[in-house]
């Protein structure tokens, strides 16, 4: 794994840790991380399961447009579309976020996963995002037991 | 066929073994899968993962178009669309695909994520998928090192 790449705080115990990817770059507007491909990201056929590669885009396009000095803020994803444009073999891909725009309550971002090594295109990713308010504590929905 | 509850052949240590779904039915053009929602399963906020329920609705739509009397046929996702329509606190979510349309080499998938027991819509998409050739072992782009694993 890359010497510059940190990962995230608060996420133990959650989704992001089976992801178990890695932050390279992260500032505003933009995130690369870059995930190692495990034996559990994978399909039965051997590839990546299109699974793992919408949950990289529905992370590094939120990441993408939600940095600020403080840390993400909290959204809920509205909408995701990824498209699958390539296989590989490789161990090591890369997940690059960008904001498009945003409004006050509304994010809109695109994703595209290459190659770590030769930059192949393997699927790019469009996303939505309900931005949350900063005292927000839960998910809308989600009831406390 | 529809048998009750039972874990896929075939998905020991791959990405399903996390998701750790049961299949409930599954017949030619219809799938109904179940998934206990774990901590490894939810968000910061505790809600469900986005990226979970993408993955739900990629393998039951896959689901819904693979089943054959002579046993599952092989696909790639091409595109999969995804509305995350409500949150939950339920422990338990269900996840239906059913089959919109199938050419020789195309699938077309709808799926529903909704609680078990209000029947609540969290979640609807759909997916394409490329649907390989009999007898392909490995998906496209893939060397075979790969399948040793």
């Amino acid at each position: 794994m890359t010497e510059l790449g940190f990962r995230r705080a608060d996420i133990k115990g959650t989704f992001h840790e089976v992801l178990d990817y890695t932050v390279v770059e992260w500032g505003d507007g933009h995130v690369l991380v870059e995930m190692e491909v495990k034996p559990e990201h994978r399909n039965l056929g051997g590839s990546i399961h299109g699974g793992v590669l919408s949950s990289l885009i529905d992370l590094a396009g939120f990441l993408g447009g939600s940095w600020s000095p403080d840390g993400p803020g909290r959204s809920v994803t509205i909408n995701l579309n990824a498209s699958f444009i390539a296989g590989t073999n490789a161990d090591v891909i890369t997940a690059e976020g960008k904001r498009m725009h945003a409004t006050k309550n509304t994010l809109f971002s695109k994703v595209w996963i290459r190659e770590k090594d030769t930059g192949t295109l393997l699927t790019t990713g469009q996303c939505t995002y309900k931005l949350l308010h900063p005292d927000t504590k839960e998910s809308p929905g989600v009831a406390k037991k | 066929m529809t048998q009750n509850g039972y874990k896929r052949d075939g998905t020991a240590g791959t990405f399903h073994d996390v998701l750790d779904y049961t299949v409930l039915e599954w017949e030619e053009g219809n799938a109904l899968i179940e998934m206990q929602v774990q901590p490894k399963h939810r968000n910061r906020g505790s809600s469900i993962h986005g990226g979970v329920i993408a993955t739900l609705i990629d393998i039951v739509g896959d689901m819904a178009g693979i089943w054959t009397p002579e046993g599952e046929r092989k696909t790639v996702t091409i595109n999969l669309n995804v509305n995350f329509i409500a949150g939950t606190s339920a422990d338990v979510v269900y996840a239906r695909g059913t089959r919109a349309h199938a050419t020789r080499g195309t699938l077309f998938s709808n799926a529903e994520i909704f609680e078990p027991d209000t029947g609540r819509l969290l979640a609807n998409g759909q997916g394409i998928y490329k649907l390989l050739r009999l007898g392909t072992e490995t998906a496209p782009g893939i060397a075979s090192k790969k399948r040793a694993k």
